[in-house]
């Protein structure tokens, strides 16, 4: 399946789950998942043989202050199909919190915990959500982007 | 009274005297962790029940350094990424990039990519094998491992002058051409290496201590590696087709003809096995790119100041040796990435330690270890 194909197809397929699914310039294709929705869909595209996305490659997250808002991000790949979709869930920035999709994929354990190590989303359901890279009593959240710190500063180039 | 004691032992009951976990620590400063990884470990006895790996030790956040740093800046940063094979994170970076502003960097440089980072390959899987039988006895091979890698090193110090941190291959192309008695060299250590894999295999493959050790020990089947994300040599060991140069071909990889190398079994020596097939189907690539190579510039004209479009995004991946390396990078317009992801082999093959070694030996998580070919600078980043 093509990039083109596979967006006009999720786009049929889950009308009701999703906010928006774009081809972006670089030729990905981008979902936006409603939030009450993360989870089926994401059941539904590991599942389903169309889809078989059995490898979550990557899931991180980006935080937009500007915005409010930050923004879970997974990568899926099929070992079969050979194709690629990014899903993203924006989670409030004040009150982070999402679904964990480590039922559906184990590899997202670590994932998860680092994304809340470094961002603070929380995932529930998690089975063992705990600092992964920072001290477990670290209390800040190194990657958003109005962290400070006293050892942290940003040279002028 | 010791008699007494233990006729009260039931044989194949359990002991009236209560026995307890005992936990051990394995590191942070530990031989065979490769660096700096720590590893908790529940014992029964001798037997393991958890394996919880401690990471963080060798955290710097480049990741956030890269967002307060340019692109081109950010190339200096991947090399310490994964530093036994630094030029595959060079250019899963540079790759990136590139694929962000829409560059291509020309054919003279891609193939120049291409031989480095095969060759790279063939370096760390050098270095993975020496410490991989040093880790579980046999000392022997990492002699021989780094005999071989010296060659290599030289072969990457002539061309850019560093050994281990090359910042070689750049966005929009490399960084330097080659010298003109780089291809006789080069070629000569093919030759002179084609041979010395027999030798390795005969120290190792089929030697009776070596299979005792690795064979049906921490058997991963294709489901569990799959569902847990485990990736590269370590997921062709149980027999997936899951390599990025053949799946989602990048560089010339599609004009090459080469196998992908698969085993069956799952366990430690189908990894090692996987491992060693993949030296030869290195040196075949390599010997065809020097084939291919043809006269030509080695970089694209770039503008002064490289900036990637406002929102844009892009996730590339390539094969790098350890597996599957992936960059996630945000643009926002500026020079700077807004978000930079590394997705590294070694974070989610670490991942699955604790179910492998479930149930095995306290010196099995060696070979475990071992064979999935971790290293810690890319785990922690």
């Amino acid at each position: 399946m093509t990039n083109e194909e596979l967006k006009s197809k999720i786009e049929s397929d889950f009308k009701d789950k999703i906010l928006s699914v774009v081809l972006s310039g670089q030729k990905e294709v981008l979902v936006t998942v409603k939030p009450e929705a993360y989870i089926a869909l994401c059941r539904d595209l590991k599942t389903k043989p169309d889809y078989d996305f059995q490898h979550l490659s990557c899931l991180t997250a980006v935080d937009y202050p500007k915005e409010n808002k930050i923004t879970v991000v997974c990568h899926l790949w099929s070992y079969k199909k050979c194709h690629q979709l990014t899903v993203k869930l924006d989670v409030d920035r004040a009150n982070p919190k999402a679904p964990t999709v480590e039922p559906i994929w184990k590899a997202a354990n670590w994932f998860e915990r680092e994304v809340f190590d470094l961002y603070g989303v929380v995932f529930e359901g998690h089975p063992d959500l705990r600092r992964i890279m920072m001290p477990e009593d670290y209390a800040k959240f190194p990657l958003r982007k109005d962290f400070t710190d006293d050892g942290f500063i940003i040279k002028p180039n | 009274m010791t008699d007494l004691l233990l006729s009260q032992i039931k044989p194949g009951g359990e002991s009236p005297f209560g026995t307890d976990e005992y936990v051990v620590n394995m590191g942070p400063q530990h031989p065979a962790t490769h660096g700096v990884l720590r590893l908790v470990v529940k014992l029964d006895g001798e037997t393991v029940k958890e394996t919880m790996p401690v990471l963080g030790y060798l955290h710097r956040s480049i990741e956030k350094i890269c967002e307060n740093r340019t692109y081109p800046q950010c190339i200096t940063y991947t090399d310490r990424v994964d530093y036994v094979s630094a030029m595959s994170v060079n250019l899963a970076f540079a790759l990136a990039t590139e694929r962000l502003m829409g560059l291509e960097a020309p054919p003279r440089a891609q193939w120049l990519r291409m031989i480095f980072v095969e060759l790279q390959r063939l370096a760390s899987h050098l270095l993975w094998m020496g410490a991989f039988a040093g880790d579980i006895g046999a000392l022997t091979p990492f002699l021989y491992g780094l005999r071989e890698r010296e060659r290599i090193l030289d072969l990457f110090e002539m061309t850019c002058g560093q050994r281990l941190t090359y910042n070689y291959i750049r966005i929009g192309g490399v960084m330097i051409d080659i010298l003109p008695e780089f291809i006789p060299k080069c070629k000569a250590f093919l030759d002179y290496f084609e041979p010395r894999i027999v030798e390795y295999e005969e120290l190792l493959t089929y030697n009776p201590i070596f299979l005792e050790r690795t064979k049906g020990v921490g058997v991963i089947s294709a489901e569990v590696g799959i569902n847990s994300g485990v990736c590269g040599p370590s997921l062709r060991g149980s027999g997936v087709s899951c390599d990025v140069r053949k799946q989602q071909p990048y560089l010339f990889y599609d004009q090459v003809k080469f196998t992908e190398c698969l085993q069956n079994d799952g366990d430690c020596w189908a990894r090692y096995r996987v491992r060693m097939d993949e030296l030869r189907e290195s040196i075949s690539i390599v010997r065809q790119c020097l084939e291919r190579l043809e006269p030509g510039p080695i970089e694209t004209k770039l503008p002064p100041i490289l900036k990637a479009p406002p929102a844009s995004e892009i996730y590339s991946r390539i094969e790098s040796s350890r597996g599957e390396m992936g960059i996630y990078l945000v643009g926002d317009g500026t020079a700077k990435p807004y978000k930079a992801k590394y997705r590294c082999a070694s974070f989610s093959n670490t991942f699955v330690l604790d179910q492998l070694t479930r149930g095995w030996k306290v010196a099995d998580i060696m070979a475990v270890l071992g064979s999935l070919d971790m290293i810690v600078p890319e785990v922690d980043r």
